[in-house]
Parts: structure tokens; sequence; C-alpha cells
């Protein structure tokens, strides 16, 4: 789901390149500064090479028929940490541009966004937080799936929220955002578990590879730069913001209408129903997704003669 | 005068395996000297030991008559020229000649230097032509003439040599071999490709289970079938024919 | 595959041209200022557009690039852009323009112009590539502000990009050879698939590493002193920058 510069107007673009600067100074600051960065320099190259060729690991996705490639932001962030992992992805979605005409120049910064931003950031001391507070291989594979869940999310999010303040497609905007999240979220979970698989072979294997996290004591946010994750939400919220009440010009005196109306009448359930639409509608059109997804891997199966 | 001195050096991995147990020798100025060995011998080890990525639990390793210690590894490693099995891992640059200066800019040449000695190298190569080509789409033999360039430029003493002739084809390993010999650097042979040991080096040191199990000119211990097999070695049959050019 | 076609265009920004002489400073400017000004042609322009196919297309006669590589990335490419843009003649009814006396609703427009800005966008950044190489890019990235760890991060990225890749064909392929059956790997196969080429990549990682270590480095990647901008990189930036905002501001009067 790379944002392509033909979704944008230039004003977008050009908004989310110039955070994006922002972000990859600081975290370039910060990764120079970081303990072993002259050993993990060569190795971060590596990493970034490996993004591409693990991409070329094609599987199934359990349940779906469709196959699923890992994304890499999160497993990362595992490995090398926050700063380091996002100036990885950054490399990462840069190449993707310029050598395969995935994304764009000017879409960079929307793409730097919703795919490095978030797992390096975001997912990372979600992770973090649940592999702790769980012990054992379960915490690994809770935290990853957790982590990816809401960074995937939440990019797919930031593609709708682009697109409709570009303004450059016809798609309602709810029911885009509700056909991104359902599209993103089994492949969320499969990245989760893919990321979790690996991780946990890597510390049975060699535990001193990954980016040390510390043995509890010291909070996530000594290493997460909180700064940083504050700025990027408070962007993405006033781009989601944004975008919801441009597309919807009235969207603000709706929902609170609606949320008064809720209030005044809260006798029975069938007067709620309003607020409640949006996630069940979201809830109905993943499952629609994936129903569609299911039947058209099976038409797919049948009418191809693959032994 | 010997560049390189080894005493007594072993070398223990955390695991507790012995994989060096008191390695000696020392090369001549100007002298190549083969190290050979079964798989396992230790002779990686003792190119990372002569590297200084690993410090020896017991011993020393002197470079022309410098002690290598964490003080004195700069020095050392600035005298001592590498040159590993897979050129890929080596030629880490963009371009050949941005990779033949990053030995000089790193050491504190100015960049009209650096360059100015690279090119005057690539050119005395024969690969002047290959500047500004990317390593990834080089042949292999141009790929290890790029690295010893990127090596030599450096103007090392002694030059380390791990598997030089590995994915070459014949054409290409004639080639490295030839460029070699004319080397006037002391030069650390180690290799499984026995005939180039019995072309190129005067003394050969045959490593097996972390010892120095003999030594002396490839003749004598090249050339003891029973010694080469007692090590899972082979006799090289140039021992038997000859020279293949001669 | 697409993959093929990128490592066809990766081989071409070696070649020697007149595209291939300009400063990469210059050829990145004038392809940003070309992109801004496509992208920012209102929504239903299709007609205006149609003129900016002329640089891609000089530029890639100019430095001799393939047609086939350029056209099948951007085909590879191309489906969430024009997907999504697929539903506006749908969504948006309205007719718009008549057409050689055929009226067309604003989605058919819409659709078309983003399909349109699609192909311009992306071919003129791979053709651009073509004609710089990555690391070419990344020189005047960096010359341009682009902080020295990213530079170095990228350059890094891009010399072992395509050595990896057939790190994961071969073992893509050798999974292939032994579960003939398996169309595709299961997801546990693939963590174990995954885990050891991440193995191997920490292991390249490791030996590059030890190379840079015993040849000096300290952390930082020097730089060459790099090529001179000279009047006619200076000529074509100018050029080109001014054709595109004058085509764009043209547009302009024209649907005003």
């Amino acid at each position: 789901m790379h944002m392509a510069d033909a979704l944008l107007a230039p004003t977008v673009g050009l908004a989310f390149d110039a955070a994006s600067v922002g972000l990859v100074a600081a975290a370039s600051r910060r990764v120079v500064r970081e303990p072993g960065y002259e050993r993990r320099a060569p190795l971060m190259g590596v990493l970034g090479a490996f993004v591409f060729a693990a991409q070329l690991v094609n599987f199934a996705i359990p349940g779906t028929g469709s196959s699923g490639h890992l994304a890499g932001g999160l497993l990362l962030a595992v490995l090398v940490g926050p700063s380091a992992a996002f100036l990885v992805m950054v490399s990462v979605l840069m190449v993707q541009a310029l050598v395969f005409g995935d994304g764009g120049l000017l879409a960079l910064g929307c793409n730097v966004f919703n795919l490095g931003f978030w797992p390096s950031f975001v997912g990372i001391a979600l992770y973090r937080q649940v592999s702790r507070a769980v012990p054992g291989p379960r915490g690994v594979t809770l935290g990853a799936v957790a982590a990816s869940l809401v960074s995937l999310e939440l990019g797919a999010l930031g593609v709708v929220a682009q697109t409709a303040l570009s303004g450059r497609l016809d798609l309602p905007l709810r029911d885009f955002a509700v056909l991104m999240v359902g599209i993103h979220a089994p492949i969320a979970v499969v990245e989760g578990l893919a990321t979790a698989g690996i991780v946990q072979m890597a510390l049975r294997l060699a535990p001193e590879r990954l980016d040390a996290v510390p043995a509890g004591g010291r909070q996530f946010s000594t290493h997460v730069p909180l700064l940083l994750v504050f700025f990027g939400a408070a962007l993405f919220l006033a781009t989601v913001g944004l975008a919801w009440a441009s597309a919807l010009p009235d969207g603000l005196a709706w929902s609170l209408g609606t949320a008064s109306a809720a209030l005044g009448q809260s006798r029975g359930w069938v007067n709620v129903d309003a607020p409640l639409a949006g996630p069940l509608g979201a809830l109905l059109a993943g499952a629609v997704v994936v129903g569609a997804s299911l039947m058209l891997s099976r038409l797919r199966r049948g009418n191809s003669p693959t032994s | 005068m010997s560049v390189l001195s080894v005493e007594g050096v072993s070398y223990r991995y955390p695991d507790g395996t012995e994989a060096l147990r008191g390695v000696s020798f020392d090369i001549e100025d100007g002298a190549c000297v083969g190290l050979v060995g079964p798989n396992g011998a230790g002779k990686t080890t003792l190119v990372s030991v002569l590297a200084g990525f690993f410090e020896p639990s017991a011993g020393s390793v002197a470079v022309g008559g410098v002690r290598m210690g964490a003080s004195t590894l700069a020095e050392v490693r600035a005298r001592v020229g590498f040159v590993f099995a897979d050129p890929d891992d080596q030629l880490f640059m963009p371009t050949v000649l941005e990779d033949v200066c990053f030995g000089p800019l790193a050491g504190g040449a100015s960049p009209e230097e650096a360059k100015g000695r690279a090119l005057e190298l690539l050119n005395a190569l024969g690969i002047g032509a290959l500047a500004s080509k990317f390593p990834g789409h080089l042949s292999a033999g141009q790929k290890r003439l790029a690295t010893l360039a990127g090596v030599l430029v450096q103007s090392p003493r002694l030059l380390v040599l791990d598997e030089p002739t590995a994915f070459l084809d014949p054409f290409a390993r004639r080639d490295t071999l030839s460029r070699l010999k004319g080397l006037s650097q002391a030069r650390l042979l180690v290799t499984h490709d026995l005939e180039a040991v019995v072309e190129l080096c005067s003394l050969v040191l045959l490593l097996d289970e972390g010892r120095v199990v003999a030594r002396g000119t490839p003749a004598s211990v090249l050339g003891d079938v029973a010694l080469m097999s007692a090590h899972r070695l082979e006799r090289p049959h140039i021992l038997s024919h000859g020279h293949p050019h001669s | 595959m697409s993959r093929s076609a990128a490592r066809e265009l990766d081989l071409q920004g070696y070649r020697d041209s007149a595209a291939h002489r300009l400063d990469p400073r210059a050829k990145l400017v004038a392809t940003a200022v070309f992109l801004v000004c496509v992208v920012s042609f209102p929504k239903r322009e299709v007609l205006g557009l149609v003129p900016y196919l002329a640089l891609p297309l000089a530029m890639g006669a100019l430095g001799r690039v393939g047609f086939r590589p350029v056209a099948r990335l951007v085909l590879a490419a191309s489906p969430f852009a024009v997907l999504a843009a697929a539903a506006n003649p749908f969504l948006d009814r309205q007719p718009a323009a008549v057409i050689l006396g055929v009226a067309v609703s604003g989605g058919v427009l819409s659709f078309a112009s983003v399909v349109l800005r699609y192909v311009l966008c992306s071919s003129a950044l791979l053709v651009v590539v073509a004609v710089t190489t990555v690391p070419g890019i990344v020189r005047a990235l960096g010359r341009l502000g682009l902080p020295r760890p990213l530079g170095a991060q990228l350059m890094m990225l891009h010399r072992y990009l395509f050595l990896l890749e057939d790190e994961g064909e071969r073992l893509s392929r050798a999974r292939a050879l032994r579960e003939p059956l398996r169309k595709r790997a299961t997801l546990g196969t693939a963590r174990r698939m995954l885990s050891s080429l991440l193995w191997r990549s920490f292991e390249r990682g490791d030996r590059v590493y030890q190379c840079m270590k015993v040849r000096g480095f300290d952390g930082s990647f020097p730089a060459l002193s790099p090529g001179a901008f000279r009047t006619s990189d200076a000529v074509f930036l100018v050029g080109v920058s001014t054709a595109c905002v004058a085509l764009r501001t043209l547009a302009l009067r024209v649907a005003s």
C-alpha cells in the first residue's frame, strides 16, 4: 500500500515530506550517538537489503488464500532499535521508489510516515510493553501481533487521510477507511506472527544480536524518543481530523448531533445505534473483505489446474 | 628481518573450543608463506587474530616489530593488507574508485591524493577502465583485482590473502596468481589451492587442530603423501608433473 | 519480471551519455519541479498533462534508456493507485466535458487524469535514476543536505540489494524444489526461511564490518571531492523547470 505521487495534492505531499525530513534528521542525530553505531552501520545496510530479499519469500496467509510477505518495519525495530530501524525503513522506501517505481519522490514523506514511522516508533514501544508484561514466547507473539496490527492499521488510515486530503479520488472517506482497515487486518496478523517467529528463533540462537531490551527498570521512553511519538501522533491526528472535516463538511456537526441525540434518548438500544454504526460497519466490511477473498481464492483454485 | 612474527599464539572461543594452540612462525620481508590445512584446522581463526578481531588467549603477534595490542591496533592494521575470500564483502563502496580510496581517506589522505594513488594503482593492475563501475557488476576476476587494489593502495608491508583464488575461473586464477607472484611485499597465503602454494610460496605451514604440524618447502611438506592424507589433504599434481607453464 | 527490469535500469545508470553526464543535483531538482507541476493540476485535468510526457521521453532518448524496463516497472507498481482511482467513474457520473461529441463524466476524466499522472511521475523518476545511478542520486541528496548516516545507509543498501535478493531467490527455489506440490510456503516454513536469510544477512554484515575495520573504518564514510556544477547543468535545470512551470500556467490560462 505504497502511496503514489498520482494520488497526492502537492501541499499534502510536501507537508509530509517536510515532516519526514524532520524525523530523519532527528533519527540520524540519534543513531550516530547510540553506542555501537560503528558496528551497526554496515549491518543496517545489509538489513535494508534483507528486507528486499525477505519480500521474495512469499507465504500463504492462512484462511484467505492470498499470499503475503514481510513488510519488515517491526522486525527491524526489534533487531536494531527504533531510530536505526526508522532510517533503514526510510532507505528501503527510497530504494523502492527509485529502483522499483513503488511509491514516488513526492509521496516519499507519506510512505515514510505510513510504513516507517509507526512500526519503528509506536509499534516497537507497544511490542516492548506487551512482551515484558507477558513473559516467554507468548509475550513475543502477542506483542508482535499487537504492534503490527496497530502500526499497519495506522499506516492504512494514513493512506486514507492523505488521499482524502488530496481529493484526487471520489471514494467516500468512510468506505475507503473501512475497506483499508479490513484489508490490512489479516495482513497485519500474519506480519506479526512471522515477525514473532523470526524474533523467537533469533532469541534462541543469538540473543546478543537483538537490540538490547532493558531487563526491566528502564522505561521505554528512554529508548523510544517520546517527543517523536507525540509529534508524529499529533500530526497524524491532525491529518485524519482534517481529512474527515474536509470530506464531510458537516462531519463535526453530524457527530455532535448524533452524540447529543444518543445522550438525550439513551433509553433503548435502538436509539444508540448511530454512534455504533461506525465500528459495526468496519467489522462488517472486514468480514465482507475476508469472505470475498476466501471466495475469490476458491474460485481461483477451482479454475487453475495447478497440481 | 621478519615482517610478521607470531609467537605461541593460542585462541579459545567463548564456547571453550580451542582453535589455536601455541602457533609460532615468522615471515621474512618479501617472502611468500603458504598456510594450509583441512577445514576446521584454525586457518580462519588465525586470520582473525592477525586482523585483531580476536585477542589471543596466549602468545603475541608483532608486525614490523610492533607488538599488536589495543593501543597499537590501528598502527598494525595500517601495515597489513587483508584480502578476504568473498570480494563482495570487501568491495562495499558504490564504485571501484571510491572503494580503493576508502582506506587512504580513512587514514587521513586528502581526496585528491587518495584519488591519484587509487587511479595509478588501478591502471597498474590494468583495471583503470573499471574505476567508475559498480562492484556488483564486475566479473569475479575483476573483483579480485579490485580488492587487491584497495589493499595495495595503503602500501602494506604484509599481505594476508584468504583464499584469493576462490570463485575464479582458470584464466582469472592464473592472472591473479601471476600478479601475486610479482608483488614485492611479504605474503601469507591462506588457501586450499595447494597448487597455488607450490607456485608462489617458499615456505609452507601445515596447520591442523590448531597446531602447526609441519613446516618446510612446498615440495617437502605438500609432497609427503602420508602427511597429506593424514591431515585430510592431497598431494598436488603439480609436484609430479612440474610447473604447468615451464 | 519487474525485478529483472529493475536490474536492467540499475545497470543502465553506469553507461555514458549526455544525460548521464548532467549533474545529479540538476536532474534531481528538475524532477522535483516536474513532479510538483504534474501533481498540482486540478483533479479532472487530462489534456494539460499530456505535454509533460515529453520530459521522460526526451530524457530517455537522450540517455538511451530502454523503453521496456521502464514500462514493465511502471505497470508492475501500478495496482494501488490505478485500482483506487478506478472507482471514480462509478462514483462521479456527472457529465463534465464533451469530447468528440461524446459526453464524458467527471469520474472518467479524473480516472484518466490519475492514470496519466501515475505514468508521468513514475516514468520520470525511473528514467532519471536510469541515467544517474542510485549512488549518484544519493550523492546529490547528500550535497542537498541529506544526513550522512542515511546517505551511508542508502549506499550500503544499494550495494547489497541484488546480492541479498539473489540469496532470497535461491532460498525460494530450494523450497519449491523440495516441496513441489505446495505453491507457496506455509507460514511456519517461511519463518524458518526468513530466519536463515536473516542469519546470513547478519553474517554478511559482520564480514563487511571486518573488511571496513581492517581498512581503517572509524564510523564515518569518507567521500571523494564531487564533480562541479557546470553551465550545462544550470541550463538544463533552468530550462526544464521553466518549461514545466510554463506548461502549468499556460494550462491554467486555457482553462479560465
